[in-house]
């Protein structure tokens, strides 16, 4: 039996650690949790990215609770942090999903698209630009500029890289805006083109389907090639590009449907759940930070101006037009802005079907968003300038 | 006046953009060789795992 001084003690303890708890509480730590439960409500009820928001949300409110056991030298957060993020595996584990997700066939067959795919990264660099005239060093304007790759893990792996300390309001700006593209992409287009552009027709010519050989030597060749042309680009491309050879061997059809589901939403829960633990009020709270969160949204408007204005100059010199949202499907959010095109042109003529070009394009922006990660890499942590 | 870290942004992008091009157009031209070394009717004549 336990004496009634134990008990005394014992609530006395119990009321102690309670009251610590509410008294240690900052306003910056209530404000962090409402941004949790705020990223919970978008996921849930709006449907933004729901399997990296809700995990990021729920991060932010597990490591704004004073003296939470979840985050600092012991947490089991800040492991997770340090062996799968710090380490850049979790993203290099997710290309090998997302290469196993890819059908490169609709590019193969158009390779042409693959200029829309580069095209489109205009948005890092303009981004990057304009960071570093806001006040950020280099390293960070890179990190910044590479949300426009709209590319979730290429942002984590360059962020990591370059600036580990923005690593939360990088991957939340991606994400989130990734789940915007449907908002931003319609209105800039809008503003850039004219609705006789967006009206324009691109046939798509019936060609014999692309050889089981060359589905299974793309993806090794493209990894050899930018692999020689940018070194440092190979951690990114590699993992694409096996995942994508597991999807065409056609003889690791268990293998490829677990990178497709398995692998990548295990590593996707663990990946959010562990940015949004960095969300740190101490951290996180600060103007740099809205800074970052606002440039993300002016790396997306330049990435989707960038690639109808390139549309619209190949127009000039095409006898066959092209329609310029194709450019805005260049892009690597996959594959909402391939969507986002096909639906306006059928808005603007309800016979205008873009949908395989705009695919074609998205898909290139898969790989030029991953070259243009390489690149920025390579240009800023090579000191080749 | 652009400070130094503006200056290496610009001169990143100028060295970038035309990188990303012509790394762009040595993929196209790996597409089209492949495409014209390896064709459906090739593979067809294999004999196996044709589209």
């Amino acid at each position: 039996m336990l004496s009634i001084e134990t008990i005394r003690a014992t609530r006395r303890i119990a009321l102690y650690t309670m009251l610590t708890g509410i008294t240690a509480l900052t306003l910056g730590q209530l404000v962090m949790i409402a941004v949790g439960g705020l990223l919970i409500y978008l996921a849930i009820s709006k449907g933004y990215e729901p399997m990296l928001l809700l995990p990021i949300g729920f991060g932010a409110i597990l490591c704004n609770i004073p003296y939470s056991s979840a985050v600092g030298p012991e947490g089991p957060f800040t492991l997770l942090l340090k062996a799968g993020i710090l380490t850049e595996l979790f993203p290099v584990l997710i290309f090998i999903g997302i290469g196993a997700m890819i059908d490169f066939a609709p590019l193969i067959k158009e390779p042409a698209l693959l200029l829309f795919g580069a095209a489109a990264q205009f948005g890092i660099f303009g981004t990057m630009v304009v960071a570093t005239l806001l006040g950020f060093p280099i390293n960070e304007a890179a990190s910044i500029g590479i949300i426009g790759a709209a590319d979730g893990p290429t942002t984590i792996y360059v962020a990591t890289k370059l600036a580990p300390r923005l690593l939360a309001p990088l991957s939340v700006a991606a994400y989130s805006y990734m789940s915007l593209v449907p908002i931003i992409q319609p209105a800039v287009i809008r503003v850039l083109t004219t609705p006789a552009e967006r009206r324009i027709r691109m046939p798509y010519e019936e060609t014999p389907p692309v050889s089981r050989t060359v589905r299974i030597l793309f993806p090794i060749v493209v990894t050899v090639v930018a692999g020689i042309i940018s070194p440092i680009s190979v951690a990114l491309i590699g993992p694409l590009m096996f995942g994508n050879l597991i999807r065409e061997s056609g003889v690791l059809e268990a293998l490829s449907k677990t990178a497709q589901k398995e692998l990548t939403n295990l590593v996707t829960l663990l990946l959010g759940i562990t940015i949004g633990t960095t969300m740190q009020a101490s951290s996180f709270l600060r103007v740099d930070t809205l800074l970052v969160l606002g440039m993300g949204l002016v790396a997306f408007v330049l990435d989707t101006a960038g690639g109808v204005i390139f549309a619209k100059i190949l127009n000039i010199f095409l006898k066959n037009k092209v329609n310029p949202m194709i450019g805005a499907a260049g892009i690597s959010a996959f594959p909402m802005s391939a969507r986002v095109v096909a639906k306006m042109a059928l808005k603007e003529d309800p016979g205008n079907y873009l949908i395989m070009h705009s695919v074609g394009a998205n898909v290139a922006g898969q790989i030029g968003s991953v070259v243009a990660g390489g690149l920025l890499l390579a240009l800023v942590t090579q000191g080749v300038l | 006046m652009m400070n130094e870290a503006t200056v290496s942004a610009l001169r990143i992008t100028a060295a970038a953009l035309p990188l990303m091009f012509a790394t762009t157009g040595v993929f196209v031209v790996v597409c089209k060789v492949l495409c014209l070394l390896f064709p459906t009717s090739a593979q067809s004549a294999v004999g196996k795992g044709e589209e």
